[in-house]
């Protein structure tokens, strides 16, 4: 039994050293000149203005919260959806039904209070901000 | 919504005299009518065109110049939904001061096709938010679209003149 | 770790066959830039298309310099967008070659006599294969690609030049 993890110690050896020599190979074989221009940041073409490490506001992540929690609802709603006539046959329906109704009314409370708190505002002054 | 009769030149003519007690005149071009505006008019003209009822152009489909001897030729093409209408605005600057009164107050659209007759030809819009260059580079001298305008033997760093083949070419 | 490219000396049976090996491996994974500027861009994703099939020659559409190492100028370059050109041209990886698609590229084409047009993409990048037309068939444009394997597979790559 314990031998036989042997296999999977053989298959990381293997992993590793394929990385390894692959890296190795690659330095060796390419050529290797950088210049100002080609370290520059990648921009189109343009030149970069600025750092590209600098703070966005929070208000993206909250709208991108919301629409990825929809969007995990409909992926699971949909399966729900394409076998609800069979389950009905099979006798499951009210209780798949009732499971999901649970499941969107969740989400549902939390997208109202999400959206009573201003958090699908796009444009919010600074004083209702203090406030909420 | 759709009448049969539509104004044609002359009746918008009479509207704009009658209401703003502005001289302005049609086109002898026959082919496609405009009404001839004074440079110093432009602005309470395109503002009555707009504001009125019974004319209402509300669009502003176009905006472009020609380098016409002395003068530049202007020209706006406006569209009227409301009323089923189109017509074409004409004025004429000086080359040696072309200065006119900008539109954009009237119909935003102005603003990119201002800077776009800056850009070619140079003409200064009074009165314009932003104007700038808004197609060739910043950088940029002389306004390409003149007569008297010599193609650039090469822009920053790169090298433009024309080929020896080219220049052989006799057309 | 110094790198062997251009580095060993010897015209040996091996090193020779290694430069082959290497150089057939770079010549049928020709990553290219899209680099579609004007209608020859058109062209050029019809190429890419099913019917002519960029991807059995191993040439696959990158959208970023960093990852391609052929370059293909398909269009009428303008004098704002030559600094662009040069810039991409210098930010992709060694070694790399560029193919000029269409008369606008290699000489500024119908439109030389504009102010604003570049004539000829040559005198801001090298230029490997200048493929004539407006636009180039695909076809025309597949053997530009061969003649860049070609010029690929003739190179010496470890050995000094």
């Amino acid at each position: 039994m314990l031998f036989e993890f042997a296999n999977i110690f053989v298959f990381l050896l293997i992993a590793i050293g394929f990385v390894f020599v692959t890296l190795v190979i690659g330095k060796l074989i390419r050529p290797d000149n950088p210049s100002p221009a080609k370290n520059m940041v990648y921009e189109c073409g343009e030149i970069p203005i600025g750092s590209g490490i600098r703070q966005f506001n929070m208000r993206f992540y909250l709208v991108t919260f919301v629409f990825v929690i929809f969007d995990v609802e409909i992926a699971f709603m949909y399966p729900v959806t394409a076998v609800f006539k069979e389950l009905i046959n099979s006798g499951y329906g009210l209780l798949a039904f009732v499971e999901i109704f649970l499941f969107v009314l969740i989400l549902l409370v939390g997208f109202v209070y999400a959206w009573s708190q201003g958090g699908l505002d796009w444009v919010r002054d600074q004083a209702s901000r203090l406030n909420s | 919504m759709f009448k049969e009769h539509t104004l044609n030149t002359t009746e918008i003519i009479d509207l704009i005299q009658k209401n703003t007690q502005i001289e302005v005149k049609a086109s002898e071009n026959s082919y496609d009518a405009s009404i001839i505006v004074e440079p110093k008019d432009v602005l309470p003209v395109m503002k009555f065109l707009k504001l009125s009822r019974d004319l209402s152009f509300k669009v502003l489909s176009s905006h472009t110049a020609v380098h016409d001897g002395e003068d530049f030729k202007l020209f706006w093409n406006l569209l009227s939904y409301e009323h089923n209408l189109e017509t074409t605005i004409e004025s004429s600057v000086p080359v040696v001061s072309p200065q006119i009164q900008s539109v954009c107050k009237v119909w935003k659209a102005a603003d990119w096709l201002e800077r776009e007759s800056y850009d070619l030809f140079g003409i200064q819009y009074i009165d314009h938010p932003d104007l700038r260059r808004i197609m060739l580079p910043e950088d940029w001298i002389g306004f390409p679209l003149r007569k008297d305008y010599q193609s650039p033997e090469g822009y920053q760093d790169i090298e433009n003149s024309r080929s020896e083949i080219d220049k052989r070419f006799k057309p | 770790m110094k790198s062997l490219v251009n580095q060993v000396d010897s015209d040996g049976i091996v090193l020779t066959t290694i430069d082959k090996l290497l150089n057939l491996a770079r010549a049928n994974s020709l990553f290219y830039m899209t680099f579609g500027l004007a209608c020859c861009g058109i062209e050029m994703m019809q190429t890419g298309g099913p019917r002519s099939d960029f991807d059995r020659f191993g040439a696959i559409p990158r959208a970023t310099p960093r990852q391609s190492d052929l370059m293909l100028v398909a269009g009428t370059v303008t004098l704002k967008m030559a600094s662009r050109v040069k810039r991409l041209y210098d930010q992709m990886p060694d070694p790399k070659y560029v193919i000029s698609m269409g008369s606008c590229s290699n000489s500024g084409g119908l439109f030389q006599g504009s102010y604003s047009v570049l004539k000829g993409v040559d005198r801001v990048i090298p230029v490997d294969v200048y493929l004539p037309g407006c636009p180039p068939r695909p076809e025309a444009l597949l053997s530009a690609l061969i003649e860049v394997q070609n010029k690929i597979k003739n190179e010496k790559y470890l050995r000094k030049n």
